[in-house]
């Protein structure tokens, strides 16, 4: 256990909670203790602290327990979010200059109502690329988040704080949102576990839209139960959020059996392994092998849905920012404006061409998981990049970084599969990511098969190196 | 809720798929017909058509994403089968 003050924390969400239950510590130390590091943050991962209603709630669960009366799995477990949630009392400010001024959100997001619920105590909201619009989290406004592994490197984004307050040590869980690649890529480049779940299967109700079509929430976490705990915990139907209607799967009770039973598996060749960095794809096979995997199955079309995602993102996401493109285009991030405004720009019939192409994939996608319980690819094409990166070069060639770190995440979350990112166990080297995929609604699936890598020891979150804590921010 | 957050929320994107418009929509036709050289042109009568200025600062940089735009949906959009429906998507 870690003492109360600044220093980084890398217990599990449930160690914390067991530590708290038994006694060894109180909740309101440990809330005292994450705000204390959230305090003296050295990633420039948070971007507001909520320090009065993490204590007051320690409290609470402190006196609860005092009195022996029911407490939630994660009680006293500090938590943060993207800063694209709804938190009470607090402007949603969804990493931009334009929304700084709106009036605070009058509720909590409903995935922070309901970990809260549980008992996690929120302690603050989180660095993210303007509207979720990138993979860099390089944000114009509150600067950028640093890789706990290298302070020089991104976390990647846009959910870049969630991931490197994980990786950091800052807290044991967080919540993102993913549209194109946004929990998965600053996973793959922190050295964090993070859940992409089934479009649909968690609220997004409080979560600040980006593209409706395709946003989804989830957990980040350095550990798979920790990921599949929290998971479970925001499950279930939401009247707020339509396509949110599914009862809730509980993940975590079947994984065990699941992970001890056959599992097929495939790996994803072709646009999935085109411009990939050596040391990923040699970080791939290492999964690969571990599971012992089919390789280069083919998911016919995953170019064109790449491209159909590219294109969608924009054009949807434009229609949101209308008013304010016509009226404030230079409040924006410019490397988020100038593809807004494109968006803007560009026929509808494009957004509907891609939506149209949509179940064509997913269907390619269906026939290709009746040989497969879960495939396997790269979370991104390489390594975290330095800050201000611009190009790098994929297959020899120079090409933009923002562009390109999601290239085999968006064909994926374009049809709304589960995805569990992976850390592949590497000691000493810069963290890489593996997407384990699930069909639609079989998270379990992907979240046994990381759990069986897991105790292999082929997966796992590493400490980074230590680093000198920064100056009080808030 | 979502009206005091100050943003529309999820509950509020039903148009998206209320459209049956084909995929040889004129619009996407003469979209796809561009080259790099014709798109400022189309960026331009576009951004007067919808009252959209574009600010010397982002013209440079959405021409670009304009031009990468059409590229991207030259990939997919051609061979789509026009008559098909928009479907509400499920996963």
């Amino acid at each position: 256990m870690s003492p109360p003050g600044s220093a980084l924390d890398f217990r599990s969400a449930q160690a914390v909670a067991a530590d708290i239950r038994e006694g060894r510590t109180t909740a309101r130390e440990e809330a005292e203790a994450a705000v204390a590091r959230a305090r003296t943050d050295p990633f420039n991962a948070y971007t507001a602290l909520v320090a009065q209603r993490a204590l007051a709630q320690a409290e609470a669960i402190d006196a609860d327990l005092a009195a022996e009366r029911p407490v939630g799995p994660l009680a006293g477990v500090p938590f943060a979010v993207k800063n694209l949630f709804d938190i009470e009392g607090v402007t949603t400010i969804a990493g931009s200059k334009i929304r700084r001024d709106a009036a605070p959100a009058a509720h909590d997001a409903t995935a922070v109502q309901r970990l809260t619920a549980a008992g996690a105590v929120l302690v603050g909201a989180l660095n993210m690329d303007e509207f979720a619009y990138g993979f860099v989290t390089e944000n114009a406004h509150d600067g950028p988040t640093r890789n706990p592994h290298d302070l020089a490197r991104i976390a990647g984004g846009s959910s870049g704080g969630s991931a490197a307050a994980v990786a950091g040590g800052l807290v044991p869980l967080t919540l993102g949102s993913d549209t194109n690649g946004s929990i998965r890529v600053p996973a793959s480049l922190c050295g964090v576990f993070g859940l992409k779940p089934t479009l649909g299967r968690l609220s997004r109700q409080g979560a600040f839209p980006f593209v409706e079509s395709l946003d989804h929430v989830g957990p980040f976490a350095r550990s798979v139960a920790d990921l599949a705990l929290a998971y479970d915990l925001m499950q279930g139907p939401d009247p707020l959020d339509p396509l949110c209607r599914r009862p809730a799967e509980p993940a975590a009770p079947r994984l065990q059996a699941i992970a001890d039973g056959p599992l097929r598996v495939g790996v994803l060749g072709g646009w999935f392994a085109q411009g990939a960095f050596p040391e990923v794809l040699e970080a791939l096979e290492i999964v690969a092998d571990a599971l012992q995997a089919r390789r280069g199955v083919e998911l016919p079309g995953a170019e064109q849905a790449r491209a159909a995602a590219f294109c969608l993102t924009p054009i949807e996401a434009a229609h949101l920012h209308g008013p304010d493109l016509k009226t404030r285009p230079l409040d924006y991030d410019p490397a988020v404006r100038d593809r807004l405004l494109a968006g803007a720009l560009a026929p509808e019939a494009v957004a509907e061409a891609a939506r149209r192409y949509r179940p064509a994939f997913r269907d390619a996608a269906r026939r290709v998981f009746e040989d497969f319980d879960v495939l396997l690819a790269p979370a991104s094409v390489c390594p975290a990049p330095g800050i201000g990166q611009a190009t790098m070069e994929m297959d020899r060639q120079p090409v933009s970084v923002r562009r390109n770190l999601g290239a085999y995440t968006q064909p994926i979350s374009y049809i709304g599969l589960p995805v569990v990112a992976a850390p592949v166990n590497r000691p000493g080297k810069p963290p890489i990511g593996v997407q384990i995929v699930a069909p639609a609604w079989r998270e379990e699936v992907a979240l046994a098969a990381a759990l069986r890598l897991e105790r292999a020891g082929v997966v796992a979150a590493h400490r980074p190196p230590p680093v000198p804590l920064g100056e009080v921010r808030a | 809720m979502l009206v005091a957050a100050g943003y529309p929320g999820y509950e509020d994107f039903s148009y998206l798929w209320s459209s049956p418009r084909m995929a040889t929509d004129p619009a996407l036709a003469a979209f796809l017909a561009l080259d790099d050289d014709t798109v400022a042109a189309y960026a331009d009568d576009r951004a007067a058509a919808l009252g959209l200025a574009l600010p010397p600062e982002t013209r440079a940089g959405t021409l670009e994403n304009l031009a990468l735009l059409r590229r991207q949906a030259a990939t997919f959009a051609m061979d789509l089968d026009a008559a098909a429906p928009i479907e509400a998507f499920e996963p």
